[in-house]
């Protein structure tokens, strides 16, 4: 499963499945442009990335910014000659609330990262790929898509709308040689799984809650047994990425220790 | 990915997906055993994947017999030891027709090899795999498992089936971590099934089902394929080498459609 000579983008790439990918991608000798809200972040990922071997193109990149994305997609284009990869790994999961009581603001929030800036990037990176009619773009939906939770229901719905956004999104580019799939990751060991509640506060609490289930929350555990690893995901985005999955497109591949059940 | 030291049971290996799973796996270093209904196939396949450099085992078995399936996991773990790997790719089409005129003993034999087949070459083969807690089961379903097709109704209940003991056997066995159970649906691809079924057809006939299912057929409340090519065996045959993978160690109870977006439109 080899990459030779591609060019891929990495948004969120600063932290967790977004570092893992670009590692993994970087590893199998891609040229990989990393971006991240976050600058100390990125320029972190970097001097890892850099030291695989490869030298990364690095952008600060808030994906809810529209223009933003076309001149950071059009820099990768220009620079590198093309673009063949997007994954799409920018999300956020903040301020755990129930519905009723959500401050606008923190929906919009959600509503402008989660998907707003994935539509922004697959728009502006398809709309490149199709200049040379090949494309993979990766989005990270999320069991959440799927299952409702209590008191993250900004995070379940924006998750929901990438899903469909892949779905309908893959099946316009599908005859042009550019497809679209989506990861959906189960409880997974990032820094934004911390977001989500627990009844008590450490982190240590909320994973076990997240592997064994909540029932009094209307959540059921991990039937593998463990949270997934940044790298399970990065695994999944590779194969989506290779060669090998040309006939896979609007897809969403669950890797989620069939956390979802169904 | 290498499946350096790994054996690899494929059933339905003589042919089509089975075939493209056998020579994938090969190539990456797995021992195949290629079990067939038809023994010729089985060893012409088995011959190729040795072609290779690897170790094969042609083994004849018929997956609607229960005893042919416990004599040729005995004759595969005599030559290999163990599995670590098992594809469940032998099933059959039955000729189309509507499900009120389908007989019981076509429904019998459908499901006796799409179904039990299925159940009891992967209840034999996770035994073996409990042993060492690792291993692989992934079962070739259809996206005739999720859209309904008429005149298809048979196989469309046994590959349905399929995708939902796959979730029942991936979450028994997920207690042991290291085995996952997972299935492939493929859309429309270019094998022997139906010649393999008893279902010859003409050329042109061959020639108009194809368009059909490149185009789609409203008559037939059947969708095309947006991605405009109907499957090669080795588009879900990557799949399967990519579920088998110890990368995908996280990924179980999933169907992963290789169908260029056809169950989706």
């Amino acid at each position: 499963m080899g990459f030779p000579g591609k060019v891929a983008m990495v948004t969120g790439a600063g932290s967790g499945i977004g570092l893992a990918t670009a590692r993994a991608l970087a590893q199998t000798g891609v040229r990989v442009a990393l971006c991240d809200v976050n600058r100390t972040a990125l320029d972190s990922a970097a001097t890892e990335i850099a030291r695989i071997g490869v030298t990364p193109l690095t952008f600060a990149l808030d994906v809810a910014d529209s223009a933003r994305v076309e001149v950071v997609v059009g820099d990768i284009a220009r620079t590198c000659g093309k673009l063949d990869i997007l994954f799409n790994s920018a999300g956020i999961l903040h301020q755990p609330i129930n519905l009723l009581d959500m401050p606008d603001g923190l929906w919009d929030q959600h509503w402008d990262v989660n998907l707003m800036g994935t539509i922004f990037c697959a728009q502006a990176a398809a709309r490149e790929m199709l200049r040379r009619q090949y494309g993979r773009i990766i989005n990270v939906a999320s069991v959440a898509s799927d299952l409702p939770r209590l008191d993250i229901g900004h995070y379940c719905v924006t998750k929901a709308g990438v899903k469909m956004f892949t779905k309908c999104l893959a099946l316009e580019l599908a005859s042009r040689g550019v497809t679209m799939n989506a990861i959906a990751p189960g409880p997974t060991d990032t820094p934004t799984l911390q977001g989500i509640p627990t009844t008590d506060a450490s982190l240590e609490a909320a994973n076990r809650v997240a592997v064994q289930g909540y029932p009094e929350a209307f959540r059921l555990g991990i039937p593998t047994g463990r949270l997934s690893t940044p790298e399970d995901q990065a695994a999944a985005v590779l194969f989506l990425a290779s060669e090998a999955a040309t006939q896979i497109t609007g897809h969403i591949l669950y890797v989620d220790g069939m956390a979802k059940l169904v | 990915m290498s499946f350096t030291g790994k054996t690899a049971v494929i059933t339905g290996g003589g042919s089509g997906i089975g075939r493209a799973c056998a020579l994938g796996l090969g190539k990456q270093g797995a021992r195949v055993a290629v079990w067939d209904v038809n023994g010729v196939n089985a060893a012409s396949v088995a011959d190729e994947v040795k072609d290779l450099g690897v170790r094969a085992l042609p083994v004849r078995v018929d997956v609607s017999k229960i005893e042919h399936i416990e004599a040729a996991t005995r004759r595969t773990l005599d030559e290999f030891s163990r599995i670590d790997i098992l594809v469940n790719s032998a099933g059959i089409a039955l000729a189309p027709k509507p499900l009120l005129e389908t007989r019981p003993e076509e429904l019998q034999r459908v499901f006796a090899i799409n179904l039990k087949g299925v159940w009891h070459c992967a209840q034999f083969a996770a035994r073996d795999m409990i042993k060492r807690r690792s291993g692989r089961i992934i079962n070739i379903a259809s996206i005739a498992g999720k859209v309904p097709r008429l005149g298809l109704g048979a196989y469309c209940i046994s590959k349905a089936a399929v995708i939902h003991f796959t979730r029942c056997l991936a979450l028994e066995l997920a207690p042991y971590r290291g085995i996952t159970v997972n299935a492939v649906g493929p859309g429309p691809t270019h094998t022997n099934l139906r010649q393999n079924s008893g279902l010859p057809e003409t050329p042109e006939q061959a020639k108009t089902r194809q368009e059909q299912m490149l185009k789609g057929d409203a008559a037939q409340f059947r969708l095309g394929i947006p991605l405009g090519r109907i499957g090669e065996p080795e588009d879900p045959a990557a799949a399967v080498i990519f579920l088998a993978s110890d990368e995908a160690g996280y990924i179980s109870g999933q169907c992963l459609y290789v169908d260029g977006m056809a169950g989706e439109s």
